[in-house]
């Protein structure tokens, strides 16, 4: 949410180019009851700091990770939500937001194969982008950028079963 | 996000450093998580004190300055788009079928799985090949 406001509010020439030229839709929470869970979780844990944290054993009500698995198949309402908005709006770019290694991995070029049936205009366009992106973020001073690497890469077509928005993630 | 690489969009994905919680903690990292690579020259620090502040700085700063250098060069990804949804209009023409019908009340089902395995073992041989075999399948 603090992204919305800044590109609402924000007077810097960088921002106003961004809001000048470009419509951002941002879904905060995709899995909305999975996020209910994991606030209680966190509350339990933060009035109990001592005892064991258990993790989550479903988000949804019959889902657990494999919410994430769901976009070819559609089977959840979160995903139609995502496809419905995504082609609704005919957006360009679908940017997915997970937690996990050290410190930030764009891996949506990963370390291929890539699935020889995607057009290479848009392998060139994973590569445009998430090379922009390790240089900007190096030249900020942010160590631990980078965009090729060997988890789970994005790009392979057969992990069109494995990969959709984001979730209930709490890092966004 | 294949939702938007199945629709001539462009998919994109981060995975950002996280506690798994919003706690803040001092993270250890493995050597091969911390190593300077190929494709890290750059690498994370060793040991780091990280917060839910740290992630959503590098998330933020990411999402920034990919919107940032779409915009200086929406002409050209706008273009792509237009390109990449005329050449998948095009590709079954061009190339061949893309897709199959199979329906799920088929009255010869196994016909129907003859039929899908020969299609299959199709898919390595060179189109020329395919377009004289002798499989009569649609």
């Amino acid at each position: 949410m603090e992204l919305a406001y800044r590109l609402t509010v924000d007077e810097s020439p960088y921002i106003q180019e961004i809001r000048d030229g470009m419509i951002t839709l941002i879904t905060p929470v995709v899995e909305v009851d999975g996020r209910d869970r994991m606030v209680d979780i966190y509350r339990w844990h933060l009035a109990h700091p001592k005892d064991f944290y258990p993790p989550l054993i479903y988000w949804g009500k019959y889902v657990a990770h494999d919410n994430n698995r769901d976009a070819m198949g559609v089977t959840l309402k979160l995903t139609e939500n995502v496809l419905n908005t995504y082609v609704g709006w005919k957006a360009q770019v679908l940017h997915d937001l997970h937690e996990s290694v050290p410190y930030l991995y764009d891996n949506t070029v990963g370390d291929g194969p890539y699935n020889a049936w995607v057009d290479p205009i848009l392998t060139d366009e994973w590569q445009m982008i998430g090379a922009r992106n390790v240089a900007d973020m190096t030249k900020f001073g942010m160590p631990g950028v980078f965009t090729h690497g060997d988890l789970t890469p994005g790009p392979r077509l057969p992990d069109v079963h494995r990969r959709d928005a984001q979730w209930h993630q709490p890092a966004v | 996000m294949f939702i938007a690489a199945m629709h001539n969009g462009i998919s994109r994905l981060y995975e950002t450093f996280g506690n798994g919680g919003a706690d803040t903690q001092e993270r250890t990292l493995d050597p091969e998580e911390y190593s300077r690579t190929w494709f890290r020259q750059n690498p994370p620090l060793p040991k780091t004190l990280w917060s839910q502040r740290d992630n959503n700085n590098y998330e933020q700063t990411g999402l920034l300055t990919s919107l940032h250098y779409f915009n200086e060069n929406k002409r050209l990804f706008l273009k792509n788009f237009y390109l990449k949804a005329k050449r998948s209009v095009m590709k079954p023409a061009a190339e061949g079928p893309a897709a199959y019908v199979l329906p799920a009340d088929e009255p010869r089902p196994g016909l129907q799985a003859g039929c899908c395995a020969c299609c299959k073992s199709k898919q390595w041989k060179s189109r020329a090949q395919s377009q004289h075999s002798p499989c009569r399948c649609r």
